[in-house]
């Protein structure tokens, strides 16, 4: 049955599924950080924080500086902007198939009142 | 839509099942309460009258009236009955509603009409439990420590144990039935149309009718099946301006005219058999969807609830990373996208 092979969306999409790592990147929306700095908000253990980050580094979402001391890590916009391209696209599917279905309505509605 | 950088900051963190309260600022309240439950059941449980009349309220007042439009400038009363017999009603407006994820709304405590209280409410899930953080807040300080001193801390955390006594029984219930772990995972999508019920109920079930307005502008639908009834199917190609032609699949389970239709929709071939979605291979192959429509004022209003059944841990974890992106925006990365989910608010 699964036959399909990996493609880079589905691996984002796998990335994106867990709460904590889309908090991690609406924190790095802001601008760049450290480990520490993105592990604050939660009570979680640094080691704890970096799976999360390395699950993110595979789906090619973030990069991490190569400073040893420092390494901070920074947004990869283009996987994400693909995702969001795609969201935006089955989001647009339903809003315009409804706006469709409204104009629709109204010119059914428009045709009875007038016989 | 907004950045929900606040809600996505909660999100991970440990929340108890012991309520909290916490006073932030000058002007808010901060409680958080977590729950053994999906989240979908949490917002439903918070968000319909037949749960709240088993929970809302400290234990031993009754919810006697509740009415809810739940809908963005919706309005909600509830009457609350006193163990002392006393009546207080509360009142308010819908401002956002990102079910099952986030809901702003307004409170007013009936006697003190000019006292608007601003409660935002975000559900954050992990690993089938629920944490819910509420803000609340007031108008000015005055009014923030007056609740304070009435005693909300232990009128709200014991209404929020009767939530949680609430949920536990309606899993219970669940788990006898064929349980799915769909409520967890779904999508809603409501409009509002300035048509009668029944003209939806048409422009849903006739072919003629479905080929005019289902998929994007410039597309062209052809039917190649349409059997209204449990059991039946419709289904049909897709062909857009720029696009490869592509066939979809509803297969019916539940009908009932004019009111709601229970149907699992997947992308097919020319066959009927059920595909992979062509761009993200771990898409659910099947997602079940329960339409419902309901008449006020000659105006209806639609709701879609979807959510993927059969699906595989990959394919749930796509969908729940699509539904959060449809819902939330990723947390405003993309001002296109948050730009376009105003205005199709601005517009709904």
């Amino acid at each position: 049955m699964n036959t399909h092979r990996p493609d880079p969306l589905s691996a984002t999409f796998s990335a994106l599924a867990d709460p904590t790592r889309r908090a991690i990147l609406a924190r790095l929306a802001l601008g760049e950080a450290t480990v520490t700095q993105l592990a604050a908000p939660f009570e979680m253990s640094l080691p704890g924080v970096s799976k999360h980050l390395r699950v993110l580094q595979r789906a090619g979402l973030i990069e991490q500086g190569r400073d040893a001391q420092w390494r901070p890590c920074r947004l990869e916009a283009e996987p994400l902007r693909n995702v969001a391209a795609w969201v935006e696209q089955y989001r647009r599917f339903w809003e315009e198939s409804f706006d469709r279905l409204d104009d629709y309505l109204r010119e059914l509605q428009a045709q009875e009142n007038e016989s | 839509m907004t950045t929900q950088t606040p809600s996505a900051a909660t999100a991970g963190q440990t929340i108890a099942n012991r309520m909290t309260l916490t006073l932030v600022s000058d002007r808010e309240i901060a409680v958080t309460r977590a729950f053994d439950a999906p989240r979908s059941l949490v917002f439903e449980a918070c968000n319909d009258c037949e749960h709240m009349k088993n929970w809302w309220g400290p234990r031993g007042f009754d919810l006697i009236e509740c009415t809810m439009d739940l809908r963005p400038g919706g309005k909600y009363r509830f009457v609350q009955k006193a163990p002392d017999g006393s009546i207080h009603g509360f009142n308010g407006v819908y401002r956002e509603i990102s079910a099952p994820e986030r809901i702003v709304f307004t409170q007013i405590y009936e006697p003190i009409p000019g006292q608007v209280v601003v409660v935002t409410t975000t559900l954050t899930e992990t690993d089938g439990k629920t944490a819910l953080s509420q803000n609340l807040l007031f108008s000015s300080k005055e009014a923030r420590d007056g609740m304070v001193a009435s005693g909300m801390e232990r009128g709200e955390a014991e209404s929020f144990e009767r939530l949680d006594e609430l949920l536990a029984g309606l899993l219970d219930s669940a788990g006898s039935g064929s349980a799915t772990g769909t409520a967890a995972n779904q999508m809603v999508v409501t409009r509002e149309f300035d048509a009668p019920r029944d003209l939806l109920w048409k422009a849903w079930t006739e072919p003629d009718r479905l080929a005019r307005w289902w998929g994007p502008p410039g597309s062209a639908i052809e039917v190649a099946r349409l059997d209204l009834r449990p059991g039946g199917v419709f289904h049909y190609s897709m062909k857009t301006p720029n696009g490869p032609l592509m066939w979809g699949l509803f297969a019916y389970r539940e009908v009932v005219p004019t009111e709601r239709i229970v149907f699992v929709n997947s992308f097919s071939d020319a066959a009927g058999g059920l595909t992979r979605n062509p761009w993200i291979a771990t898409w659910p192959l099947e997602i079940l969807n329960t339409l419902t429509l309901t008449e006020h004022g000659g105006k209806t209003t639609l709701t879609l609830r979807g959510g993927p059944i059969n699906a595989t841990a990959e394919e749930l974890q796509a969908f729940e990373a699509g539904r959060a992106g449809m819902q939330g925006g990723f947390a405003g990365t993309f001002e296109k996208l948050d730009r376009y989910l105003a205005e199709a608010l601005a517009r709904a």
